[in-house]
């Protein structure tokens, strides 16, 4: 009968020891999800302004501002647009196709297909 | 238990009495351990469940994720490409708590040094009112609000607000519209789609792209400063479905500084404003005669001298003074044979069909800034005639050219939208001419650009076709001959319509390379020409080298034309 007590209370407190361990590892990781919460509130917020920003450094008329003098690029005229590679003429100083040893160009390349 | 007396299982043998006495208890520890086991077990089974099982529930995901957006802030609005067009930050705003500031005087003084725009006097005075809650500036910049915490002045507070932000600036600026300080919307889509961006917080897309707005505003500017105007107006329509991809009212005005913008600036001349279209409205008078079958292309008008009508003469801005046919009025612009024209058709029908394609009621766009056209009544053959070159009548530069999409889309009209269409959804619209009149029509279209008053705005290779118009602005009852409202309705490819590109100027004035002309053939017709040049790579149409096919296919085969005995007018 005593044994039976004794196993009794051992369990019982090995349930509650473990019990107590839980609570407490689940309070931690639910302290730890408010925090990563918290935080991911805050990088939302962080990339929602970055997002704005960006928009505003690449409005069209700054950039074409910027393009206009850093860059050596203009828009292109219908004449400088082909939907596909066989409608490009080829340059005015390519190699002929059969000179192997020249570096490859567009044309040299088509040649070698 | 029947107590003490009788203790569980007697020592001195159970007879009579207590045996039954023993059994009853027995069964009643039976039950209540029954009772107990089922109990435990249930809770067992649950704790396992929870423990052991992972499955995923509702609450776990809603409390996973906190929300998207701030409570309360207004959602963002993109353009079809997603770019931020307007979105909200979260700023302080400074407010005071007049019964805590011991010195009002000394703390406005104070506040003026960090905060330049603000009013002393005023701030002193209501900082000296005794209230608990006073305004003092609102949407600080991280450094003011720094600034004004270094200060250290005793009740004053920041109250986070959201504030509304435009990154493009300037740009689509009519379009957006803005929000009082509340975040309440009060024009433009801001206004128009309030529930949808401030209570669903749904971002709206609208249908605009940037780049297109970009190059649109670009040359409209350039145009206003070259010929010296005084506004302009334009738009991008894709004819097939009615998305607009631009729309342009200058001068413009910085949505983020809207106390600086001048009040006229604000108006959207592109929806909210209403003129007497003049020329390109010989687009429905020729549309009009062939679908009813008035007219044909080979038909001839008589153009030989001004028409009198009542107290008004008719007359052409290059008179060519001889008979005309369909394809030459179209191409020369002539008045008189426009009237006549329109005359054949009568009021009746022409007021119908102009109802068909939408001019004589406002548009259905969702945007608050729509005006409603200007329709005579009575409609009087005068202005019949009158109409059937543009003037007469008033409608918006909008409902102008969703009609004209209208009549090049197959005679197909689709509602304007100016917030984006889903890929692949269908838009049903309504024929207002049949496939005939409108493949008639692109004809009549190229050749006006391909020989006619509307060569300006010939971009090589993406087949343009259009129509010129030059109207005379209304002074008081008379016509100012020198005060002019120029356009050019441009669509290309026109051999199967994509895109459509109306440009408008304000008043302009020639220049020397004009020849001093500022007919919408010279002033506006270039600018559409730069536009498309622009865009098309953009919106994915390729330019195409000389095609002999599509240009007989548009041809238009005409009697018995004497070339070099015309000359091009340039209304």
């Amino acid at each position: 009968m005593i044994r039976h007590t004794i196993s009794w209370l051992a369990l019982a407190i090995v349930a509650g020891t473990g019990l107590f361990l839980v609570k407490h590892e689940v309070q931690d990781l639910e302290d730890r999800l408010a925090a990563l919460d918290d935080k991911i509130a805050k990088d939302r917020e962080t990339i929602h302004v970055l997002r704005a920003e960006w928009a505003y450094l690449t409005q069209p008329d700054r950039l074409s501002r910027l393009a206009g003098r850093h860059l050596n690029l203009k828009p292109p005229a219908a004449g400088q647009i082909a939907d596909s590679i066989d409608k490009l003429p080829p340059p005015k100083d390519a190699p002929p196709a059969d000179d192997g040893a020249q570096k490859p160009t567009f044309a040299t390349m088509k040649a070698a297909e | 238990m029947t107590g003490l007396s009788r203790p569980f299982a007697a020592p001195c043998g159970p007879t009579g009495v207590a045996r039954h006495t023993i059994d009853r208890a027995r069964t009643r520890i039976l039950v209540a351990g029954a009772a107990f086991l089922v109990a435990f077990l249930a809770i067992t089974a649950r704790l396992g469940d929870l423990a052991l099982i992972e499955r995923d529930t509702g609450s776990r995901i809603a409390r996973g994720t906190p929300g998207d957006t701030y409570t309360g802030a207004r959602a963002d609005i993109t353009d079809r490409n997603g770019v931020l067009l307007a979105t909200s930050l979260a700023t302080a705003s400074l407010f005071g708590d007049a019964r805590l500031v011991p010195n009002p005087e000394e703390a406005a003084k104070k506040l003026a040094t960090v905060l330049p725009d603000i009013d002393r006097k005023v701030i002193a005075e209501r900082l000296a009112s005794g209230r608990g809650f006073v305004w003092i500036k609102r949407n600080l910049t991280p450094r003011q609000e720094y600034a004004v915490n270094a200060l250290g002045i005793p009740g004053l507070d920041f109250k986070r607000e959201d504030r509304r932000v435009y990154p493009m600036g300037t740009l689509a600026a009519h379009v957006l519209g803005f929000t009082d300080l509340d975040g309440h919307g009060i024009s433009g889509v801001e206004m128009s789609l309030d529930n949808q961006v401030h209570k669903r917080g749904e971002t709206a897309a609208l249908s605009i792209d940037v780049r297109v707005q970009n190059v649109l505003t670009e040359a409209l500017r350039q145009a206003m400063a070259d010929f010296n105007a005084i506004g302009a107006a334009g738009l991008v329509l894709d004819v097939r479905n009615g998305e607009i991809l631009a729309m342009t009212s200058l001068p413009g005005f910085d949505p983020n500084r809207l106390n600086e913008a001048k009040k006229e600036n604000l108006f959207n001349r592109a929806t909210l404003g209403v003129y007497e279209m003049g020329s390109t409205f010989k687009i429905f008078t020729a549309a009009m005669a062939l679908d009813y079958g008035t007219a044909t292309l080979a038909k001839s008008y008589d153009a030989t001298k001004p028409i009198q009508i009542s107290r008004f003469t008719i007359n052409d801005y290059h008179a060519e003074r001889r008979w005309l046919s369909v394809p030459e009025i179209f191409e020369v612009s002539s008045n008189i044979g426009a009237a006549r024209m329109a005359i054949e058709v009568g009021p009746q029908r022409q007021h119908d069909f102009l109802a068909r394609v939408g001019l004589l009621k406002p548009s259905p766009v969702e945007l608050p800034e729509n005006g409603a056209p200007l329709v005579p009544n009575p409609w009087k053959d005068i202005n019949t005639m009158t109409i059937g070159f543009g003037h007469g009548i008033s409608v918006t530069p909008l409902q102008l050219a969703t009609a004209a999409a209208g009549i090049v889309n197959d005679g197909v009209m689709v509602s304007p939208t100016i917030l984006k269409r889903a890929p692949g959804e269908t838009v049903i619209g309504t024929r207002v001419v049949s496939q005939r009149t409108s493949l008639e029509m692109r004809k009549l279209f190229r050749l006006v650009v391909s020989d006619g008053t509307g060569k300006n705005a010939d971009a090589k290779g993406y087949l343009v076709g259009g129509k010129t118009g030059t109207a005379e602005k209304t002074e008081g009852r008379h016509y100012a001959r020198h005060a002019l409202l120029s356009s050019f309705l441009g669509v290309f490819p026109i051999n199967q319509p994509r895109y459509l590109v109306l440009a408008m100027l304000d008043e302009p004035h020639g220049n020397k390379k004009t020849h001093g002309y500022a007919t919408g053939g010279w002033v506006a017709a270039p600018a559409v020409k730069q536009v498309i040049e622009r865009i098309a790579p953009m919106l994915d149409v390729m330019p195409i080298g000389p095609a002999p096919e599509i240009d007989r296919a548009l041809k238009i085969e005409t009697a018995d034309k004497t070339p070099g005995g015309r000359k091009v007018a340039s209304n």
